[in-house]
């Protein structure tokens, strides 16, 4: 078994000339809880090139959604930068679609008024904007919901009205924490299948937050592991350019990978939190 | 709802047989006179300008609550510096009585329907703006984050994420509100206007007559019954589609 294994640079050179998308040098970050302080990540150095898509795991916990926060601009870093196309990030990023854990649908508004929010605030034009937000909902198979209230859809359903807003807007770049994880096992296959041949299609670059192994193994091109609280990187793993993973992959599940990052994670776990 | 009906009838027949005795009569006048006067005023119409006035100034001096009082609120909530600038006045002149306002209103405006709009609508900003304020600063930070990641901005941010969330709150406080723009209303026409149920109180105690006070506050009771019904059930039908989502 030859799995190639790197710490952040180098897998995916840069193309000369071209910044990564994302790019955390030295990041850290504790929070402050009752005057006590504790750090959730420690000096994270990670590159992500365009087009890449990479799988983040870790113990639940560990600090993969505040990484994601970083990447988004929604907090700020203690210490170190976190780079966009180069240039260090100030304020919000607009310019990636960001999943996150808690849907955070607005209730008071339809599934498509959800859709079509982005769009708006983007001054695109009404029936524009009503067009693409209806073929986005078409896509994840929500096409005859667009009326209802995110209170009447199940969770598995508000997940995908969430991602229909999150693509809308052509981001190049996708944030996504656990976004499958309230779908069963089919819807969530279909999703998943949906969600690669979007990403090949429009060429995006996707950071993914997953606890399902498989998920990671089938979807990515990269597996970052990270260690629990504070999260450090513990494996960073190449999985696109390994010719007998790729073949295992089309043999549905990679055994040996799987084996080897269960135990990976398994030292960092207690019992029971992974499934 | 006949539980209620049962009790309000013993305690009113209580009244009636205890007024009887010695010169207490004077004083609490007896049911059976009060709704005689009740009956007398809706027959001869002499109740319903004065019901009228005080029922337009609330609505009047609510309005002005509502809007300024919101608004306030939510500039307050979106930016904390704004808020930290303005909070010791709001809280100094929230912690002044209202009524105390009422001589000054007369010397800045005079008497009439401006000072009763006035009061009324001081009455009832401090209710709006401080229940308004509490929902929309504590809105969930993931409506925000969201916000922000879509890339809106600062008044964006606040009349299509932060005020309906708070939505639910924003209606209890207006609830409230139009209570205490109706009783603010009251007390204003109590000490500046010649019209209204609060005119008609007054005038009715220093003319010593027990059964007119009492029938005004019975009015002045049903209407804030009323309302207060009225606006339950408004609340209720906005509120249905939030409830939808926490059930989800
Ligand atoms: N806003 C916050 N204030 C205080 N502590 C926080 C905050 N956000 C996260 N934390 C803490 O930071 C740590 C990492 O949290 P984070 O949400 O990033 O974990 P996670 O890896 O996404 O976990 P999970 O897989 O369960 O979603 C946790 O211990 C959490 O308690
Ligand atoms: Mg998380």
């Amino acid at each position: 078994m030859n799995i190639q294994a790197s710490h952040s640079t180098g897998v995916f050179d840069v193309e000369p000339g071209r910044a990564p998308v994302l790019s955390f040098q030295g990041v850290s970050k504790s929070f402050s809880h009752e005057n006590r302080s504790t750090p959730a990540i420690e000096t994270i150095n990670l590159d992500i090139a365009r087009g890449e898509f990479v799988a983040f795991l870790g113990p639940s916990g560990c600090g993969k959604t505040t990484l994601l926060n970083l990447a988004a601009g929604l907090i700020k870093p203690d210490n170190g930068a976190v780079l966009r196309d180069g240039e260090p990030l100030r304020g919000p990023n607009t310019r990636v679609g960001y999943l996150t854990q808690s849907d955070a649908l607005l209730p008071w508004r339809t599934v498509i008024a959800n859709v079509t929010l982005p769009l708006e605030i983007r001054r695109i034009p009404r029936v524009e904007r009503q067009a693409r937000a209806m073929a986005m909902l078409e896509r994840v198979g929500l096409g005859a919901f667009a009326r209802h209230l995110p209170g009447q859809l199940s969770g598995g359903m508000r997940k995908r009205a969430a991602l229909a807003r999150t693509l809308v807007y052509d981001p190049k770049t996708l944030l996504l924490d656990e976004p499958f994880s309230a779908l069963d096992a089919q819807a969530r296959l279909a999703m998943q299948r949906q969600l690669r041949e979007l990403v090949d299609e429009l060429g995006l670059t996707v950071l993914l937050v997953t606890h399902d192994l498989n998920e990671a193994i089938a979807l990515a091109d990269r597996i970052v592991v990270f260690s629990k609280r504070p999260a450090r990187v513990l494996e960073d793993i190449d999985i696109r350019h390994d010719p007998s993973i790729l073949r295992q992959r089309r043999t549905s599940l990679d055994g040996s990978l799987h084996d080897r990052l269960w135990s990976l994670l398994e030292n960092e776990l207690e019992a029971g939190a992974l499934r | 709802m006949f539980r209620h009906g049962f009790t309000l009838l013993f305690l009113l027949a209580a009244w009636q047989l205890g007024a009887g005795f010695g010169a207490t009569a004077y004083y609490l006048s007896t049911p059976v006179q009060v709704a005689d006067r009740l009956l007398e005023w809706s027959m001869s119409g002499y109740v319903w300008p004065h019901l009228l006035s005080t029922i337009e100034c609330s609505l009047a001096g609510f309005g002005v609550a509502a809007f300024v009082g919101t608004l306030f609120a939510l500039a307050m909530a979106s930016s904390p510096s704004f808020a930290r600038l303005l909070e010791p006045a709001l809280f100094a002149a929230f912690s002044t009585p209202k009524i105390v306002i009422a001589p000054l209103l007369i010397l800045w405006i005079g008497v009439g329907t401006l000072p009763v709009i006035a009061l009324s609508a001081l009455s009832s900003f401090f209710v709006i703006f401080y229940g308004s304020y509490g929902g929309l600063r504590d809105v969930s930070g993931s409506y925000i984050d969201t916000a922000a990641v879509l890339g809106a901005g600062y008044w964006t941010t606040a009349f299509q994420f932060r005020l309906p969330a708070a939505g639910p709150y924003i209606l209890a406080s207006l609830t409230q509100g139009l209570i205490y723009a109706f009783h603010g209303a009251i007390l204003g026409e109590m000490t500046a206007s010649d019209t209204g149920m609060g005119y008609l109180i007054v005038y009715s105690a220093t003319s010593m007559d027990a059964a007119s006070v009492l029938a005004a506050l019975a009015v002045i009771g049903a209407v804030t019954f009323g309302l207060l019904h009225l606006l339950a059930s408004a609340t209720r039908a906005l509120a249905a589609p939030l409830n939808a989502e926490a059930l989800a």
